[in-house]
């Protein structure tokens, strides 16, 4: 009994301490980890002084860059982008940010050089109206419009944000379209019936009209933007033309008389404004140039762009001047942020901020180096004859002597060859502008980008998503790895199919699908070029390959494989087989369905295709196995019901995915999202939002078949002997998970854990160990490895994979083996992107760090060396004593 | 008990020497009165005979019933070794698996000192106590749980299951 | 043998968790499929009419095979193919819906039509899913079925419920540790016995042991006491 008691007290303490061996040492930091901030797509921007840029974005973020080099003052990040939108940013002597979801309106000041928020006040709002923002004499106005009826326009003072005065309703019948209605300085503006129609905020309500008509313009195809300026303007777009109207306080205007291009600042250039507009010269291979505008003289400089990088139709967000010396801040269609030096031409530098949303992930290996190439393929030809493969041989290991002489590592960070451990991988980045990245892991530096234009990703349940196969790895040496990316045209929607080789960035092929993609999946077999085929199920319920030479290998797999697809209501799901397809023609027959009715799937899980089960059972006290029931095929999913009664009902089902039997429901009520699935091995993990304790809670189940394999050799969803026995237990997480998934290692020997992605920017892993269900068949009493249930899931600060490195909105985790059973790399993406590794069991197939090779080495030569003295002195020992 | 019937024996052997230099020198001297050399001669012969034989037998069965009652020692041995797997209770156990296979190895050699070609009876008894040690042993690895007899000890050898089935899909994508 | 295991997993399942608010009724229209093509004819193969969700009891109405239908199946199953079944349900609410399933159709004959259907509810009683099922632990064995074996369908229904999820279980967690308090209470006050009282069973054996010990050996004990004197 006293046994037992000690091994529970060592056990306690173990817990306690469990977490602390995954702590990182400090000089460990950005050692094995990298991590790079990104703010996203900017929508307006400030330049503040020679050094400062104040952006806000789409993302909503509000943020600073270093003018000189990009980098990133400060960041702070608001609201969900989904609900909440920046409306203005006005910069003064502080930042001052409005933003909301159209019924409470944040106004918030920042501080210039710190970032810190210095002031915060709100504008509530009744009804939810287009409202409209702009800042004069530390005052901000507020306008909502009405179409048809009027504006009602409120002031507050900017900085307390009190109220001076009632809201005034102006009368304004000609607001019609408020997509044709704009703010500029004190000017509200619309285009309506051939003319600018226009008040000014501060004066009376009279309303001055400017014809187009008068200069020769009609109104069809033509937009109205704002222009940000010293004096009240607007800019007048049609047919990728522009015009700058200006409006004067007293109600009088004066249209510029020059024809820029849509894409134009203003800059004050000491004393005189000039407009900087941005154009493709018809001339000179399409290169992008910038006019420099003198508004007085109407006198033009012309500055060509300097790069030979693709610039997908740049756009000035804003400038400023000194002389003809002008920095310019340009975005770029695939979302890349650069600063172009005038007159020069040159982009001082780049910020690749499509990365802030990546809708896909996947780790490419790289191809083995020249020399190990030529090592394995030294007994690739047959006929090479005795003296032939001997001379190889020699040559190669030559080679190697002296790669090993110079001292060279094959791991250098420039070279792209394999590793010896597999830590050296490059991640594929597919983001929702349609930019294709490559990372390396060992930097995080960009080894290529790609942008495909008009491709948009697949929506999503509440985010974007496209789908990434690799079809053919690297370790088919001559032949080149191959990935496919499937999009959607954003045009058409029909599914686009690109191929490319994930090392050097070359096309393989392109195919443009006449239909949209419904669903695609990769076959496990290979053909006879290492290829394994897609298989894409188009909306026309057709099937097409890829490459169409697989049919044959769909034709002779056509009775193992089987397709899921949750349909666009998101309320059913149904199974395909491939058995009626013939040598000619691909064909998807549906095979099961499960209608779920009003409830609606939000989340699935499958287990990882690469994962490796390497214990089939577990160890019981009594010392017998209870065998785990790992269904390949099982498909976890999470619904959402309405409920009247229970608010939001989650129900959590396993689904066979060949025979479309309901293998394990449950039902949480009042809850709601995030919901999260995890499926490793036979276990799964889930969370939810409880709102009745209002917390998040985990359940962890685990499928066990029994004391008895039903059959030994195969698994077969079609032979169902028996029901799984399902254990479940439930805990608390004490945060909110923005991503979870769980490691995954080569063999399946290491002990896995559970990555979770907190609200609080930590990236936290929690041992499955803790989690697994203690019942009737889980770990229970005083055993090997059993660790008291506590309902409130421990997590340590020293758990956490990212220290001290906040990662914001983060939407997904992925994971990849690394060679080394223990190591498994991580890349976390969200607004920021963070990689690093975790060894779940320690590295215990590495040698310490501090491990002491000249130690070892002086030992075992001094044994060799007192061996052959002691066999000296032992033997004229045995001399001398022969003589006596 | 033994060592006095060797010491008789030892005694008688001497004596019959004696005897036979009396019966050489018996015409030197005379016997001394009441004294029957024959009668000796003959009682301590047949002395000698019963007890070789009956020695041999005894001792013989001796060597044969000394691995059975070396089973009370060694279930001291065994009781006082605990079942938790250590360096002593492992070399205590290897012992009792020793003693009994290196005695089954040699049963022809402990048996040629008893020049008795009648000892079958015996050697099956001694190699019968020496499975009995073993037995012991095997119930000692059993209760420290050395013996693969469960299920469990053999889960590292069982391969994954080959699934037949292949399954892909997800989302709608659109 | 393998049926009875299914049986009993699945009845446990029932008896285990049929706690749905509102009971309810709702008919199963069967139809099946003889040939496996994409789009197959469906023949008409019987009804179940599920008396109430709550319990689970059902009336199974299903017509003997014809014989040419018997032989379509051991053609299916000839030719490794796939048996589809489709289930009109109609709920008590009046709502229609279909659902496909299908089995391989040599474990089908091999059972000698002893088939399972699953009927999946939610958890308010809907009917989510129903799905054919032949209990077996490998695919097909191969087994000859004579004819007269495959004339009636030998269908268990088993009404399956969605169960309510575990929650984090802090009322027992809070009862240990108010337990452990206490036991640790009880302890530090228990343990103030003499040190005879508590160590007694130790002690005890070593004293009869050496009692014995000098019991039966009088001679060393002696010895080692002459000895003892001698120093």
């Amino acid at each position: 009994m006293d046994y037992f008691k000690s091994i529970l007290l060592e056990f306690l303490i173990f817990l306690l301490f469990f977490n602390k061996t995954f702590a990182l040492y400090e000089d460990q930091v950005d050692k094995f980890d990298w991590k790079q901030s990104y703010i996203g797509k900017i929508e307006f921007a400030n330049l503040d002084s020679l050094k400062k840029i104040i952006v806000a974005t789409e993302e909503n973020v509000i943020a600073s860059l270093n003018l000189k080099n990009g980098q990133i003052v400060w960041r702070q990040v608001l609201e969900n982008p989904l609900e909440h939108r920046i409306k203005l940013l006005h910069v003064q002597k502080e930042a001052v940010s409005v933003s909301g979801d159209g019924h409470n309106w944040f106004v918030r000041g920042w501080d210039l050089s710190s970032g810190t928020l210095l002031r915060e006040w709100t504008i509530h709002l009744d009804k939810n109206m287009t409202s409209y923002f702009t800042v004069s004499e530390n005052k901000l106005l507020h306008i909502a419009a009405v179409p048809h009826s009027h504006i009602e326009l409120s002031k507050y003072h900017l900085l307390s944000g009190q109220n001076s005065g009632k809201s005034i309703k102006i009368n304004g019948p000609w607001i019609k379209d408020l997509t044709q209605c704009t703010i500029s300085g004190l000017f509200f503006a619309c285009l309506d019936e051939n003319k600018v129609k226009y008040i000014n905020l501060l004066q009376e309500q009279k309303m001055y009209a400017y014809d187009l008509s008068d200069v020769g313009k009609e109104s069809e195809s033509m937009s109205i933007l704002p222009f940000k300026s010293t004096e009240s303007s607007v800019i007048l777009v049609k047919n990728d033309n522009a015009k700058v109207l200006r409006l004067n306080p007293d109600g009088s205007f004066y249209l510029l008389p020059y024809e820029v291009s849509p894409s134009v600042v203003s800059a004050t250039n000491g004393e005189q404004n000039i407009l900087l507009h941005i154009s493709q010269m018809v001339e000179n291979n399409g290169k992008y140039q910038i006019t420099n505008l003198d508004t007085l003289t109407g006198e033009e400089i012309v500055f060509t762009i300097e790069t030979n990088k693709e610039f997908w139709q740049p756009n000035i967000l804003c400038a400023i001047c000194k002389g003809t010396a002008c920095r310019v801040l340009v975005q770029t269609l695939d979302n890349s942020l650069s600063v172009i030096q005038l007159p020069s031409g040159k982009i001082v530098w780049t910020r690749e901020e499509a990365l802030s949303q990546i809708v896909a992930t996947e780790f490419v290996e790289l191809p083995v180096s020249p020399l190990d190439a030529s090592i394995e393929h030294e007994f690739d030809i047959g006929s090479g004859g005795v003296i032939d493969m001997f001379k190889k041989r020699i040559t190669s290991q030559f080679n190697q002597l002296k790669l090993l002489m110079s001292g060279s590592q094959t791991t250098t960070n420039t070279t792209l060859w394999r590793d010896d451990f597999g830590l050296h991988k490059l991640i594929v980045l597919v983001t929702k502008v349609g930019k294709l990245f490559v990372l390396d892991t060992l930097t995080g530096n960009i080894v290529w980008s790609k942008y495909l234009p008009n491709t948009s990703p697949f929506d999503g349940l509440n985010n974007q998503i496209a789908a990434l196969f690799v079809q053919r790895t690297a370790r088919h040496h001559p032949l080149s790895p191959q990935c496919i990316v499937l999009m959607k045209s954003s045009i058409s929607g029909n599914g686009i199919v690109y191929i490319f080789d994930p090392i050097t960035g070359n096309v393989v092929n392109v195919k443009y699908l006449s239909s949209p993609i419904q669903q695609a999946m990769l076959m496990p077999q290979e053909t006879e070029n290492f290829l394994k085929p897609l298989i894409i199920f188009t909306t026309e319920g057709l099937v097409e390959l890829v490459p169409e030479s697989a049919i044959m290998d769909l034709y002779s797999y056509r009775h193992v494989l089987f397709m899921f697809n949750i349909n666009k209501d998101r309320k059913s799901i149904s199974g395909y087989s491939f058995r009626h397809s013939t040598e000619k023609e691909a064909k998807a027959t549906l095979k099961w369905n499960v209608d779920f009715g009003p409830s609606e799937v939000v989340s699935y899980g499958i287990r990882p295709a690469s994962e490796i089960v390497h214990s089939q059972g577990r160890v019981l006290g009594d010392r017998s196995v209870l065998y785990k029931y790992v269904n390949p095929n099982l498909i976890a999913l999470s619904t959402l019901t309405d409920d009247p009664l229970h608010k939001n009902v989650h129900t959590f089902y396993l689904i066979d995915g060949v025979s479309g039997l309901v293998i394990y429901s449950a039902c949480h009520k009042r809850t709601r999202e995030p919901i999260h699935i995890i499926h490793s091995e036979n276990w799964l993990v889930y969370t939810y939002f409880n709102e009745r304790f209002r917390r998040t809670e985990v359940v962890a189940l685990e499928l066990y078949e029994g004391s008895f394999q039903s059959n030994s050799t195969h698994f077969s969803s079609h032979a169902i002997s028996q029901l799984p026995h399902v254990e479940s237990q439930a805990y608390i997480l004490p945060a909110v998970a923005s991503a979870a998934t769980v490691t995954l290692t080569e063999r399946g020997i290491t002990s896995k854990h559970l990555l979770f992605a907190l609200t609080n920017g930590a990236v936290t892993q929690v041992p499955w160990m803790i989690m697994e269900p203690r019942g009737a068949f889980g770990p229970s009493g005083p055993e090997e490895g059993f660790i008291p249930y506590v309902p409130e899931l421990p997590l340590p600060p020293e758990a956490n994979i990212n220290y001290n490195q906040s990662l914001l909105r983060v939407r997904g985790i992925s994971v990849s083996p690394a060679r080394l059973e223990s190591t498994c790399l991580v890349l976390v993406h969200g607004l920021d992107l963070f990689y690093t590794r975790v060894a779940p069991s320690k590295t215990f197939d590495l040698l310490k760090e501090d491990f002491d090779h000249g130690l070892i080495v002086m030992v075992l030569v001094g044994l060799t060396i007192a061996s052959f003295v002691t066999k000296y002195l032992a033997s004229q020992k045995a001399v001398r004593q022969m003589w006596k | 008990m033994s060592n006095k019937t060797n010491r008789r024996l030892k005694w008688s052997l001497d004596s019959t020497r004696n005897n036979r230099l009396n019966v050489l020198n018996d015409t030197l001297l005379a016997s001394p009165p009441a004294y029957s050399s024959s009668a000796i001669s003959s009682s301590s012969e047949i002395t000698k005979k019963v007890d070789t034989s009956h020695l041999l037998f005894k001792k013989s069965w001796e060597l044969a019933l000394g691995p059975i009652k070396q089973v009370p020692m060694n279930l001291f041995i065994m009781y006082m070794a605990g079942n938790s797997i250590s360096i002593f209770p492992i070399m205590m156990v290897g012992m009792l698996f020793m003693r009994p296979i290196q005695a089954l190895f040699s049963v022809n050699s402990t048996f040629k000192l008893i020049e008795n070609s009648s000892a079958i009876g015996q050697k099956i008894v001694y190699i019968l106590g020496n499975f009995i040690n073993i037995g012991l042993a095997l119930y000692k690895c059993q209760s420290m749980g050395l013996l693969p007899t469960h299920s469990s000890d053999w889960l590292a050898f069982i391969d994954p299951q080959q699934r037949q089935e292949y399954l892909g899909g997800g989302f709608v994508l659109s | 043998m393998y049926n009875t295991v299914f049986l009993t997993l699945l009845t446990f399942n029932v008896v285990y968790s049929s706690n749905l608010e509102y009971d309810g009724w709702a008919t199963l229209t069967l139809q099946h499929a003889l040939e496996d093509v994409a789009n197959p004819v469906y023949t008409d193969r019987g009804n179940i009419s599920i008396l109430s969700l709550r319990t689970g009891s059902h009336n199974i109405n299903q017509e003997p095979l014809s014989p040419s239908d018997i032989t379509k199946i051991k053609e299916l199953s000839a030719s490794n193919k796939f048996y589809q079944l489709k289930s009109t349900v109609l709920a008590a609410d009046g709502t229609v819906t279909i659902f496909y399933s299908s089995v391989k159709a040599c474990m089908l004959a091999e059972s000698e039509l002893n088939d399972i259907l699953s009927v999946s509810l939610d958890y308010v009683g809907r009917i989510i899913a129903v799905t054919l099922a032949v209990a077996s632990t490998t695919t097909c064995e191969g087994a000859v079925v004579p004819s007269s074996n495959l004339k009636e369908f030998r269908t268990t229904v088993f009404v399956r419920y969605t169960d309510i999820g575990p929650s984090p279980d802090t009322a027992s967690y809070i009862q240990k540790l108010e337990r452990e308090r206490e036991a640790k209470e009880k302890g530090e006050l228990k343990d103030n016995r003499s040190f005879l009282a508590k160590y007694w069973m130790y002690i005890l054996p070593v004293v009869i042991i050496m009692v014995l010990s000098s019991a039966t050996n009088p001679d060393a004990a002696a010895g080692g006491g002459g000895n003892g004197g001698g120093r």
